[in-house]
């Protein structure tokens, strides 16, 4: 009952190795997942979330002289801002959201004349959101219109629309714009064995673990008996047995000692930049250009969500952060006619503002006092400034670019001796023409709320890297086929956001797990 | 907390202060660098290789007696909570444990013949107004603001080191810790952030609100 042998994962994203390796140790399957950083207690957490509401981020790279990095495009990326390398992955910060991709993301090529089509279908996808949103707990309504077809309900019900977004919701009403609820990861009661959210409001380093996270499938999978997780393993290269298949991955421990592990089967699950760089630099007179790229095509077409942000004022209190999370967005803009001409947008907003640690830290910096003046003071600026403004949104959506791409830069090496990744990146029109629609739904629903958009327009990303290793039919325009087996490499599976051939307007997790899901299912059926 | 003595000596800094952001404002204008000081040096941030471990007891009094000065009645917690506080810092915080023990070193040494627990309320009010100026400018005028500043950048260019890292490692730091709940508390939060409840009460307006 062990048709491959040992399976190696090379993971980090979290979610999309932690599925692969749940689903094969469930079925008696010997995994070994090597992952690059540590494994964070569960105890830890509280502590975490400490550090987390001082404005301290705990998920920072234990390694940074490892995460070198550098960017040649338009747009700086700040990687690191968003990755995190440990068991568990970029989901031990993630905000929890798990909306599902729209049938015509799926086909953007074919309906819009924009993009690439993907060689499977919402249809197929389907079963797998569906079995993803059980195995991670996600809380929702169906009282999305704007949505997919669904063959399940969810395993929990919705959050509650918060205080602050009833008043979102209600100026929605008056200029004709449909919030609902949002999905998310994130236990409105107690589920899988872990807690009610107990709206600590702080999810990005939940002390309860109450939201999701890649830990659990991991902890789930070693549950079973088949798979051993190995922290701290860098995976550097994986090298080929001369006949087409790899033969083994080579990993180092933080000392740099170097070990090799051998398996039938092996499994990039890298996120985006690192699935990509572990092709490269995999590199071999057999593959020059590296490993299953024959075509060209590993590391491009990279994709990221810039969401654009604008603050509105309003002379009533709003009693922000008391969850760490948003409860509605609507999603009745992300695939309108216009599509092929400019991008859809999902629209989301919550109250914002300083947060308590902020506020305090500001007063104990600008007036050097203490006790009684201290505390007037900080009472002053409360009143004043907390809860009063409110942040409006829009998520536009990418296209895939050639030209944004991952490469090796080996003028500056990693700690390991290999070169650094290089991102190129830039906005295409097509997103830009998104953000002007975008801004006059934002400015329509500040006008609504008794309130007026403030200022100029905040950009971030989203921490949605996608791209680089991409599904398709055809060798010469992919990397992996529509079963994520790597074109050139018949015993090499890419999987992740890395495989997204689009990126819609929506976060990207449950879409990785599903498709997680799916290749476990298809590893399962032993047709390597 | 203010006693004629108290009194005395904030007209003693406020003037020196006045009289030094006058100065200051006039040499931004110009363009003057004035005392240029790394920025390291004027934000001193706790040494994340740094020790971590518990205060002597000796130590966590005055570290509490200056607490007691630093955070009035409402916000302040039980004796035994405001240790807790304070341990869990220095054991797990790197770096809190050293600003902590110099605190306390610099607290007792401005005290002779005695030590700063030993000293009443008052009296240690004014043990810290000597070691680090007061000044309450933020009232939201741009005069105000303007000598804000002025007395930030003087205080930075005059201070020594260690002052300056009591100041912002010491002080500000457990200002942050003990007021941490405040905003929520003023505005009629019953539960805070960091802290679990109601599962339900975020989509109500606070109670009695």
């Amino acid at each position: 009952m062990d048709p491959y042998g040992r399976c190696v994962h090379r993971w980090r994203g979290g979610v999309a190795g932690a599925m692969v390796a749940y689903t094969l140790g469930r079925a008696g399957i010997s995994t070994i997942v090597l992952e690059a950083g540590p494994r964070h207690r569960p105890a830890d957490r509280p502590a975490y979330m400490d550090r987390y509401l001082e404005g301290k981020d705990p998920w920072r790279s234990d390694m940074p002289e490892r995460d070198v990095f550098a960017n040649g495009g338009e747009v700086d990326y700040p990687l690191n801002d968003y990755r995190v390398k440990a068991v568990g992955g970029t989901t031990l910060h993630w905000i929890g959201y798990t909306p599902r991709f729209h049938p015509n993301d799926f086909n953007m090529r074919s309906r819009y004349g924009i993009g690439e089509d993907w060689p499977i279908g919402y249809e197929e996808l389907e079963p797998f959101y569906s079995i993803a949103e059980s195995e991670m707990g996600v809380a929702g309504a169906e009282d999305n219109p704007f949505a997919g077809p669904r063959s399940g309900r969810y395993p929990l019900p919705a959050f509650p629309t918060s205080y602050d977004e009833q008043f979102l919701v209600r100026a929605g009403e008056e200029v004709g714009i449909q919030f609902h609820s949002m999905p998310q990861a994130r236990n409105s009661e107690a589920y899988g064995g872990r807690q009610q959210c107990l709206t600590y409001g702080n999810c990005r380093a939940c002390p309860i673990r109450a939201k999701y996270s890649g830990d659990v499938h991991i902890e789930r999978a070693e549950a079973t008996g088949n798979v051993e997780v190995v922290a701290n393993a860098n995976v550097l290269r994986l090298e080929t047995d001369g006949s087409g298949r790899v033969a083994r991955a080579v990993y180092a421990d933080p000392d740099r000692t170097e070990h090799a592990c051998e398996a039938r089967t092996f499994v990039i699950a890298a996120h985006a930049v690192e699935s990509a760089r572990l092709l490269l630099l995999s590199a071999s007179p057999e593959y020059p250009d590296g490993l299953a790229n024959s075509s060209g095509m590993v590391g491009k077409f990279f994709m990221e969500h810039m969401g654009q942000y604008r603050l509105a004022e309003v002379n009533y209190p709003l009693y922000p952060h008391r969850t760490g999370f948003t409860t509605v967005h609507s999603e009745q803009f992300r695939d309108p006619d216009s599509r092929g001409d400019e991008s859809g947008f999902l629209v989301r907003g919550n109250a914002a503002g300083p947060r308590y640690h902020e506020i305090v830290a500001n007063v104990a910096l600008r007036n050097g006092n203490w006790g009684e003046d201290f505390a007037r003071e900080l009472k002053r600026q409360t009143e004043e400034s907390f809860g009063r403004t409110f942040l409006i949104g829009t998520n536009a959506e990418p296209l895939p670019v050639e030209s944004n791409r991952v490469e090796l830069e080996d003028s500056v090496l990693d700690y390991f001796g290999n070169p650094r990744p290089k991102l190129f990146y830039s906005i295409s029109e097509y997103e830009r023409a998104g953000y002007v629609s975008g801004n006059r739904v934002i400015e329509r629903l500040a006008d609504a709320m008794g309130g007026q958009a403030l200022g100029s327009v905040h950009n971030h990303f989203g921490g949605h890297q996608a791209g680089t290793c991409r599904m398709g039919n055809t060798p010469e325009t992919s990397v992996v086929d529509s079963d994520l087996r790597a074109h050139d490499v018949r015993n090499l599976y890419v999987v992740g956001s890395a495989n997204f051939v689009t990126l819609s307007t929506v976060n990207p997790t449950l879409t990785i797990a599903a498709l997680a899901l799916r290749l476990g299912k298809h590893l399962q059926q032993g047709s390597t | 907390m203010s006693t004629n003595d108290d009194r005395r000596w904030h007209v003693s800094r406020r003037a020196f202060l006045l009289i030094g952001g006058s100065t200051v404002a006039a040499a931004g204008v110009g363009g003057i660098g004035g005392v240029k000081l790394a920025r390291d040096d004027l934000r001193p941030t706790f040494d994340p290789e740094g020790g971590t471990g518990e205060l002597t007891p000796p130590e966590l009094e005055t570290i509490l007696a200056l607490v007691e000065v630093l955070v009035p009645a409402e916000y302040f917690n039980s004796r035994g909570r405001s240790t807790a506080i304070i341990n869990d810092a220095t054991r797990n915080e790197p770096g809190v444990l050293t600003e902590y023990r110099s605190g306390a070193a610099l607290l007792d040494s401005a005290v002779p013949d005695a030590r700063f627990p030993d000293l009443s309320l008052a009296e240690r009010d004014r043990v810290l107004d000597d070691i680090l100026w007061r000044f309450d400018a933020e009232k939201g005028g741009d005069f105000d603001s303007m000598v804000s500043k002025a007395a930030r950048r003087i205080e930075r260019a005059v201070h020594t080191e260690g002052q300056r890292r009591f100041r912002q490692l010491v002080v500000r730091d457990l200002l942050g810790r003990f007021f941490r709940h405040a905003p929520g508390k003023i505005v009629g939060y019953s539960n805070h952030q960091g802290v679990p409840g109601d599962p339900r009460e975020y989509s109500r307006a606070p109670d009695g609100i």
